[in-house]
């Protein structure tokens, strides 16, 4: 598969006079496949947008190759940038212009007009605003208005950086939706966000950068199954004859909550329900214990993701 | 419509977009009528209007002796300050807004980015400094004409106003890039009109006191020069308008430089 951002031995360090540099992303090899929605994650201060910022030439790399859409970056990005929409960061527009008036004088800068405008505002629910100046708009409007800048050049390629940050549930929701037909018609969404629930639902693949340098990569379904042990949760009205009975039977067993943890395959599950049942004891839950991204997450970069948006 | 063509035009249009921008607009046009005002009703008793008042038109714009009875002057010297002002706004506001990042994902070419930037503040400090040139003097023409006279006004002297318009107007727009450049180096609006201001008024002033010789390379006397197009009398030293011209321009071609390479060079690493 064609990879449309390729980055190798990406370096970058924060020159502070009189002071030791901050080397902020530290020989970073990543490669995005064309197509679908690629998760980039990494704790507060992993170097997440200052990689992002390196990309689309906002900041200038200290060592390292990039490559987007093919060609070199920052050297051609004059090229690729009408093919790039992006987000970075809360996005920035102008307070004094209506949400319109703001796409329209972005747009005029790569001679987009009005309709395209009209079409951006559309796709991400802000029509019924887009008259009202920007000054005026909550944190999750002015999100959305960003993404509909990103969206405003048609892109092949969409990078953005915690695009749902202040949306409401409902919002989220949409702009899920919205990411994954994106990504659905072959568009690359590049999607950075702390929210690993969201980017476990909307992504196909992810990565984890921690400390500027990448930690895992991979499509979603096959880093999760990679990191998960397998076993099956079973919830009991009486845990402590299910534990004895389970333990007795020679299985590995654990508590955890009100559950019981058996390290078997899901498969296998039907062996765990019969000696329970032997044994007089029903069973009224029973699931496959998945590991999720966050888990995966946490186990990898000993920090919770969520602790990035307070800091 | 080229690209660098549709990159000035937004330019422009976000200049313009500027609430600072607007009000300095409006501030001056109210001083063009309060202007126009005070002639007309200061005018009412022939008695009391002497050979400089702004009710005889000759007296807009005197050639020679350095200009230095014109009422031309005195909107002159607003319009430099105004176009400062003006200047350093447009340029220092996206930092602090982070509005920057947001454009230059659209126009990744920072070189081309300030060259628009630059050009579009010099073209409408330009045009808006002409205008009002005309708004101002036109609001004393009621004075002129119902209390006033026209005498002196021949062909030579329009042409002479005409000029002298011409060249503010290019002083107006040479103030509003070197704002722009000094804000877009300092990355802030504020660092911009303090180093203009230390400049202008502590700077250039001692100099010239401590070292009168280098008063002909500062910018306050070429500018003094320029306007009125005539080497300034009493000054201890002979500098014509074409070098006091050429001498602004290459100070300006030195900021700007330095302004583009700092730009080029910056690392834009957060919104606000």
């Amino acid at each position: 598969m064609t990879a449309v951002i390729e980055i190798e031995g990406l370096r970058k360090e924060y020159r502070r006079r009189g002071r030791t540099g901050k080397v902020a992303v530290q020989g970073l090899d990543l490669s995005v496949p064309e197509g679908g929605v690629f998760g980039f994650l990494g704790p507060n201060g992993s170097g997440k947008t200052t990689t992002i910022r390196c990309l689309l030439g906002l900041v200038r790399a200290s060592a390292g190759t990039m490559s987007v859409l093919g060609r070199r970056s920052p050297g051609d990005l004059r090229a690729t940038m009408p093919s790039i929409g992006a987000i970075v960061e809360t996005p920035a527009l102008f307070p004094t212009m209506t949400g319109r008036e703001n796409l329209e004088l972005l747009g005029a800068m790569n001679g987009i007009g009005p309709l395209r405008v009209a079409l951006s505002l559309e796709s991400v629910g802000l029509a019924y605003r887009a008259d009202d100046k920007v000054n005026k708009y909550s944190l999750g409007m002015r999100q959305r208005l960003g993404l509909a800048a990103a969206l405003l050049k048609d892109p092949e390629l969409l990078v953005l950086d915690e695009p749902v940050n202040g949306l409401d549930p409902a919002g989220i929701r949409e702009i899920r939706q919205l990411l994954q037909r994106l990504g659905a018609e072959g568009r690359t969404v590049f999607l950075s966000s702390h929210l690993l629930a969201e980017v476990e639902q909307t992504c196909d693949s992810v990565a984890i950068i921690d400390d500027g340098r990448l930690v895992l990569s991979g499509r979603v379904d096959e880093v999760l199954a990679a990191a998960s042990k397998p076993s099956v949760l079973v919830g009991l009205d009486d845990t402590d004859a299910g534990f004895l009975v389970l333990a007795q039977a020679g299985l590995n067993v654990e508590r955890d909550g009100a559950l019981l943890r058996i390290r078997i395959q899901p498969s296998d599950a039907s062996h765990v329900t019969k000696l329970l049942a032997d044994a007089g004891l029903y069973v009224n839950e029973l699931r496959p214990d998945a590991v999720s991204l966050e888990d995966l997450f946490l186990s990898i970069t000993g920090r919770d993701a969520t602790e990035e948006v307070a800091a | 419509m080229n690209s660098f063509g549709r990159l000035l035009r937004v330019e422009m249009r976000r200049a313009m977009h500027r609430r600072f921008v607007r009000w300095m607009i409006v501030l001056a046009l109210a001083f063009c009528a309060l202007t126009g005002v005070m002639a007309f009703l200061s005018s009412r008793d022939p008695s009391k209007v002497g050979s400089d008042h702004p009710v005889h038109m000759a007296t807009w714009w005197t050639s020679g002796g350095g200009g230095g009875d014109s009422i031309l002057l005195t909107a002159a010297l607003f319009l430099v300050f105004g176009a400062a002002m003006c200047g350093a706004s447009v340029g220092g506001a996206e930092w602090r807004a982070g509005t920057i990042t947001t454009v230059l994902i659209w126009e990744p070419s920072r070189v081309r980015l300030y060259a628009a930037r630059a050009a579009s503040a010099a073209i409408m400090a330009f045009l808006i400094g002409f205008a009002l040139q005309i708004v101002f003097l036109a609001s004393t023409l009621p004075g002129v004409f119902l209390n006033g006279s026209t005498t002196g006004t021949d062909g030579d002297w329009w042409i002479g106003l005409f000029l002298a318009t011409t060249r503010i107007s290019v002083i107006t727009a040479m103030i509003a890039v070197l704002a722009v450049s000094i804000a877009t180096i300092g990355r802030n609006t504020s660092a911009a009109l303090i180093g203009i201001a230390v400049w202008a008024f502590v700077a250039e002033r001692t100099i010239a006191g401590l070292k009168p010789g280098w008063a002909r390379f500062l910018i306050g006397e070429n500018v003094a020069t320029v306007v009125p197009w005539t080497a300034l009398e009493d000054a201890g030293f002979d500098r014509p308008p074409t070098v006091a011209l050429a001498t602004l321009l290459f100070y300006l071609a030195v900021i700007v430089v330095i302004a583009t390479s700092t730009f080029v060079r910056r690392d834009v690493a957060a919104t606000s």
